[in-house]
């Protein structure tokens, strides 16, 4: 074996003292739920400056989407009709909302869903 | 069934399983880069048993080296970033299991002598037939002090070079080997081989 290099010229004995060696201390107790019980073990997971980010740039994406959708309604009912054209802008905002609100509080609701991994 | 019968065989087979340095290096980044605790768990799956193997030979308890174990662990995974990737993960997480163990050695103070030397490492599922050779290197292990023992375990058991030896100890390489002969033939005298 390439690491095990003898110490001195006399190898019989250093391979019979590796031997006795190993079939002596070679066993280690069984845990098989070793690597679970470290995992919960951990410090909880940071969170990424990349994730931080996206939080922040939703959050100023919403309260743009929320500002602009109230004006547009404030306007739109003051108009003498309700066009398919108003229609399609209100889903197109309530879907940007739904989205961007999704965005900020889907890790919240997956920490919460599955735990802390 | 085949695989069974050849060691040749069963070594690949198990060779198949055992991370190479890209995969060990590609882990280490996932964990660094996106907390990935997956990628640990996998690290710990592949080097649990040597390292708790190490510690329980040293300590002699099993509940004792599975609490080293895994502070060893935990410490390794809050400082993965000050990995380098010079040496093997391997070699890394020796160092610092040695550590914990001098740590918990020095906050114990345990002193070793001839009477414990049963209590050291009483090897599990063992043959009866081979009771009384554990018997006798538990005693024979119980000769040697703690630096000794180390370098025995890490140098005999863990078929460590004594290069990587020597970075886990943070002990010249000179130094090691008047250690592993010294402690050699106080055991070959144990054994009477």
């Amino acid at each position: 074996m390439k690491n095990a290099e003898p110490l001195h010229t006399n190898d019989l004995s250093e391979n019979e003292l590796r031997s006795i060696l190993k079939s002596a201390l070679s066993g280690v107790p069984k845990n098989p739920w070793f690597t679970y019980t470290l995992l919960r073990r951990l410090p909880p997971k940071r969170q990424r400056i990349a994730a931080r980010i996206e939080i922040l740039t939703s959050t100023i994406a919403l309260v743009i989407t929320i500002v602009c959708g109230v004006r547009f309604v404030s306007t739109s009912l003051s108009s003498p009709a309700l066009t398919v054209r108003h229609i399609l802008i209100y889903a197109m905002y309530l879907t940007l909302f739904g989205t961007l609100l999704l965005n900020i509080t889907w890790p919240i609701i997956a920490g919460i869903r599955f735990g802390k991994e | 069934m085949r695989l069974k019968n050849n060691p040749n065989d069963r070594a690949l087979a198990l060779n198949a399983f055992m991370l190479t340095k890209l995969e060990e290096i590609t882990l280490i980044a996932k964990c660094v880069t996106a907390d990935d605790r997956h990628a640990f768990g996998r690290l710990v799956d592949e080097y649990n048993t040597p390292l708790r193997r190490f510690l329980f030979n040293l300590t002699g308890d099993a509940q004792t080296a599975e609490d080293l174990a895994q502070e060893t662990f935990i410490k390794a995974y809050t400082s993965l970033r000050s990995f380098k990737g010079i040496s093997r993960f391997k070699t890394w997480l020796f160092t610092i299991a040695y550590r914990e163990f001098a740590n918990w050695h020095r906050n114990n103070d345990i002193t070793c002598d001839i009477e414990s030397a049963t209590d050291i490492p009483s090897t599990i599922s063992s043959p009866e037939t081979d009771a009384e050779t554990h018997y006798d290197v538990s005693a024979a292990l119980a000769t040697l002090n703690d630096t000794e023992r180390t370098l025995v375990l890490l140098f005999y058991i863990e078929d460590m070079p004594i290069k990587k030896i020597s970075s886990i100890t943070a002990m010249p390489v000179g130094t090691i080997k008047v250690y592993l002969k010294r402690a050699r033939e106080r055991m070959a005298k144990s054994l009477q081989i």
